[in-house]
């Protein structure tokens, strides 16, 4: 038996869209304040669990907190295992809080709005349930769990292209979970016979070198790869974000892609550090490829959603590179540890920072119907809150000072650099192409001249600020104050480096 | 022979009765319709009651039997019956027992199908139902046969009386062709397996018990070109009842062509019987463990990956869903089969019992367990979608998968099972497919890691197949909720079922669910069914 907070986390998300269904579906205000509320309370959990967590207490793969282990499928070494830790607390945070945040924006959802809320719930599920899961196969359930309402979510509510743009998805993602199930059952078969993930990580099933462990750690990798995405793998990412509906562009840029991330982090290193730290020069590379090649992309695009989408390609390459730099074995630990901890937040700092650009592209594409970048122009006068919003949100996405995702990628740079240097200063490219096309798409769409079709383009609403503002102070609150987010990555770090030896 | 083991063929014993008592219950009928005997008992309603009856006795069965083998009550000549010189003609060991409970619950489901298809006053509907139960009897009796001619005499009678099935719809010509075509690969394929048969019989010294065979197989026997041939042939028979690519031209067409019932159950519960048989057959007889069987060893991997391949290929091109199913479950047959494979390949030393190979085997294997597992998965899963192709099909009097367009929005139910009944039969979690797909690739790594390599292989060949059936399995799931914004296009009627269809549906929808949070005793009881020991 055990602690039966992190059930509750998972599932009462699915209870909610249980008691969905006995609502008619033509009393939409009763479905959207049901949902709001429900959703509420994975959220008050997910900050208890932050507040409630010790940093001294147990890290993977010593032990987990909140733990819960009840044997599941006996016969096949299956439990129902939940714990958390460190690295995983802020992404479930993460998660609840932007989940709230979507179903308050979808509110404005005309078309089939019980069935949306009904998958967006039954999506919130199998995300926590991605973090709060310590064995594989529930891990793996979660995991394709969280892609079927996200197909729905493209495919019926998404833009002209979306039925194309959702069967891409599921297929690309399918395939990568796939062969990580194939992985993972190798794993099984070498590691004592147990999913259980933190005895797999302290077993090391493929400890030495050989064929079949260089097979699984791609098989695993690949899986991950495509949900990060690492450049080659990236190519369902600008369809998907940019015919999903503007939520749920949201949560797949803000907790789908950290899902991917995860992955690294949870299994890849700690489970396969051998093969891991042998090829960290390899991933390292698809890293770089991935922010310089994302940073470029993004420069091209005329469209303000795709822009966002590969501008995510670049800054999810700062979460590869940090991670793969932190393999170094021969580099000064405290380097290590640097990058990791950028890694960490870079993942969470994107979170906020790219769902909150989403928000924004779909506030702007509700009054436009367009989001061609020549189309706009001059907004900024026209709507001075909403410019404000951009203006801050995509500095933000720059880097700039003061806000989280300056810190995570000094860290990552700091601790490359400690590391290679030329590494650091490839990286470096990316970051300052970010910077040009970021201003130069603000000033594309709040400076120059103010179309005219848009001359009565209202403001942000109180519904768009709602959903908006918690993640602006949020990115400035860690963005000043790092310190309590930073504890957390790095007693996840360390734990992690034990392992990376 | 003990009376008393004829109890573990009681429910085969029971449908048969009823089902004469249902025949008799039409003659009667026959002569005086809509009043009298066929008034108060009408076969449509008689039928699934009987049948209810005996799939109850079936399950007590087979628990009853999973509970005395704990406690190492039975011994392998204790489930004999019609034992001839010490072998048995009919073995109903815990895995024939959880089959033959597998064929009497689909055929109920398929009796549920056939009421909704045909309604009230089909002609000859005593005839109909009768059959069916029959061929139940015959699906049941299969999964124990262990001996050839007990084997050929199930086979047959299972493929005779589903001839008539499939051709029951007179006054289509597709269901005649369905049945003609169905008759004809089915002759020839008979023949060649009673050919194959007498061989064996021949070259092993007079024998038909499997066991026998397999003792008289040891030596040198199974090196020679009859061994080879008659193996190959008797793999003929049984590989058309599974529609194993090559000998599966009959089931496309058969499949769209017979009433959609006929069509359930041919794809479930005569490939169910099929099954059993094969299993047996290639554990017992045929096993790797004699060197000369390697050939058809690896003649099967590669025709169960060329099945998969195949079904999934063509599927996707399919405009009718009944032909889209009919595919599908080739390539589904190709995924058990990897599961029988494992368990053929587990086998290091010949055997002389089926039992013995069981014993054999690791305990902790995953194989023989997962095709029970996949094998119930897959009842539930496809039965469950021919369910609403029977209730749509009826209402909106098409096959079409285009005319299953925004099928969301005027049956909401009827969408979201049949949208789960695909998911699960393309592996995706949370679904008793996913279980079962874990389970039967899990074996074949297992025991490819061991020593077999290709078994490997042949996952790897699932999982990507896994893949492609999610298109076409999708495409159907899209055409049902994206195909329609929420105004006007859509058919407005409301599609509804009958009481007892959704009844039908929801019970297999929650068990296609919930399979996946009761996997703790589906799984303790298949295994302990394979792995009893029984001895």
């Amino acid at each position: 038996m055990g602690n039966w907070v992190l059930p509750a986390i998972t599932f009462l998300p699915l209870a909610a869209a249980v008691i969905l269904m006995f609502i008619p579906k033509e009393r939409v205000g009763a479905i959207r304040m049901l949902s709001i509320v429900l959703s509420l309370i994975p959220l008050g959990i997910s900050i208890w669990l932050w507040a409630a967590c010790s940093h001294a207490g147990a890290q993977f793969p010593n032990g987990a907190q909140f733990g819960i282990d009840i044997p599941w499928i006996p016969a096949l070494g299956v439990g129902f295992t939940m714990g958390v830790d460190s690295l995983s607390i802020p992404l479930i945070f993460l998660t609840t809080l932007l989940t709230t945040l979507c179903l308050i924006y979808s509110t404005i959802i005309e078309v089939r709005p019980k069935e949306y809320f009904w998958m967006f719930l039954l999506l919130e599920t199998g995300m926590v349930g991605v973090f709060t899961s310590l064995d594989f196969i529930l891990f793996f359930v979660f995991w394709e769990l969280s892609l079927v309402p996200m197909y729905f979510l493209i495919g019926i509510w998404g833009g002209p292209r979306r039925e194309y743009a959702a069967i891409k998805f599921f297929l690309y993602t399918m395939i990568g979970s796939m062969g990580m199930l194939l992985a993972i059952l190798a794993l099984y078969f070498n590691g004592g016979h147990t999913f259980n993930m933190l005895a797999l990580a302290k077993a090391q099933p493929f400890a030495s070198a050989s064929l079949a462990g260089a097979l699984v750690f791609w098989g695993l990798f690949v899986g991950f790869a495509i949900k990060v995405p690492m450049w080659p793998f990236h190519t369902w990412l600008p369809d998907a974000h940019v015919e999903a509906p503007t939520a749920g562009s949201v949560i797949l840029a803000g907790v789908l892609l950290k899902m991917g991330s995860y992955g690294f982090m949870r299994v890849l290193m700690p489970m396969m550090p051998q093969q891991f730290t042998a090829y960290w020069k390899f991933i390292a590379a698809l890293a770089l490829i991935a922010i310089i090649y994302g940073a470029f992309v993004a420069m091209a695009q005329t469209d303000l959603k795709k822009l966002i989408a590969y501008s995510s390609v670049g800054h999810m390459g700062f979460v590869t590179l940090g991670c793969a730099m932190a393999a170094n074995l021969k580099a000064p630990e405290v380097s290590r540890v640097m990058a990791l901890n950028g890694a960490q937040m870079q993942a969470f700092s994107h979170g906020l920072i790219t769902s909150a650009l989403f928000f924004l592209v779909g506030v702007v594409y509700e009054r436009a119907h367009t989001r061609d970048l020549a189309a706009f122009g001059g907004l900024g006068a026209r709507v001075p809150v909403y410019a404000g919003m951009l203006a801050f949100c995509s500095f933000a996405s720059l880097g700039l000072p003061g806000m989280t995702g300056f810190i995570a990628e000094l860290s990552v740079l700091t601790g490359t650099y400690g590391i290679s240097p030329l590494f650091a200063g490839l990286a470096l490219i990316g970051i300052v192409v970010t910077a040009a096309y970021m201003l130069w798409m603000i000033q594309r769409v709040l400076f120059g001249k103010l179309n005219p079709k848009y001359e009565k383009m209202p403001d942000a609403d109180a519904r768009e600020i709602i959903s908006i503002a918690p993640l602006m102070a949020l990115m400035l609150f860690f963005g000043i104050i790092p310190g309590p987010i930073m504890n957390f990555f790095n007693t996840a770090s360390k734990a992690m480096l034990g392992l990376l030896k | 022979m003990q009376i008393g083991n004829l109890i573990f063929i009681l429910p085969a014993l029971c449908m048969s009765v009823a089902a004469i008592i249902v025949l008799l219950l039409g003659v009667v009928a026959s002569k005086r319709p809509h009043k009298g005997l066929d008034y108060f008992f009408p076969a449509q309603y008689a039928a699934p009651v009987f049948t209810a009856i005996v799939t109850g006795i079936a399950g007590w069965l087979a628990w009853t039997e999973l509970a005395a083998i704990k406690a190492g009550a039975f011994t392998e000549q204790a489930v004999g019956l019609f034992v001839v010189n010490g072998h048995a003609q009919l073995t109903v060991d815990p895995f024939a027992a959880i089959l033959s409970f597998i064929a009497f619950a689909g055929t109920l489901v398929v009796m549920f199908l056939s009421q909704d298809h045909f309604g009230e006053d089909m002609l000859h509907k005593a005839e109909y139902y009768s059959l069916l139960m029959f061929a139940s009897v015959a699906a049941s009796l299969a999964a124990a046969a262990s001996d050839l001619i007990a084997i050929y005499l199930c086979i047959e009678f299972l493929s005779l009386t589903s001839y008539i099935l499939a051709a029951f719809s007179k006054t289509d010509r597709r269901s005649a062709e369905a049945g003609l075509k169905y008759f004809l690969y089915g002759a020839a394929c008979s023949a060649v397996m009673l050919y194959g048969m007498s061989i064996l019989f021949g070259i092993t010294g007079g024998n038909t018990a499997l066991s026998a065979i397999a003792i008289g197989f040891k030596g040198e026997l199974a090196n020679s070109a009859a061994g080879w041939v008659a193996i190959m042939f008797v793999l003929v028979g049984l590989g058309f009842k599974l529609a194993l690519v090559p000998f599966h031209f009959w089931a496309p067409d058969t499949y769209e062509g017979a009433p959609t019932p006929v069509t359930a159950f041919l794809s479930v519960v005569s490939k169910a019987a099929g099954l059993a048989v094969i299993v047996r057959f290639l554990t017992v007889v045929a096993n790797p463990a004699s060197p000369a069987s390697s050939m058809w060893y690896w003649m099967l991997i590669v025709l169960t990956a060329v099945t998969m391949f195949y079904g999934n290929m063509v599927a996707i091109w399919q405009t009718n869903i009944k032909r889209m199913l009919a595919y599908s479950s080739i390539a589904q047959v190709g995924y058990l089969m990897i599961g029988v494979l494992t368990a053929m390949s587990s086998q290091v030393v010949p055997v002389d019992s089926f039992s013995a190979a069981l014993r054999n085997n690791n305990k902790g294997a995953w194989d023989l367990p997962g095709v029970l597992i996949y094998m119930f998965a897959y009842l539930l899963m496809n039965l469950g979608a021919f369910a609403v192709v029977v209730v749509v099909g009826k209402r909106l009097k098409s096959e079409a998968i285009d005319s299953y367009s925004g099928l969301m929005k005027c049956a909401p139910f009827l969408a979201s099972a049949l949208a789960v009944f695909l998911i699960s039969l393309a592996g995706i979690p949370p679904t008793a497919g996913f279980l079962g797909k874990l389970f039967i690739f899990g074996g074949a790594i297992m025991t490819g890691m061991d020593r077999h390599p290709e078994l490997i292989v042949l996952a790897a060949l699932g999982i990507i197949n896994s893949v492609i059936s999610a298109y076409y399995y999708l495409n159907v799931v899209r055409v049902m909720y994206f195909g329609f914004s929420g105004e006007g296009e859509a058919p407005a009627e409301p599609v509804r079922g009958t009481f007892a269809m959704n009844t039908v549906i929801a019970v297999m929808l929650f068990l296609t669910l919930a399979m996946i949070i009761f996997a703790r005793p589906v799984s303790d009881m298949a295994s302990s069914a394979v792995y009893s020991g029984l001895k």
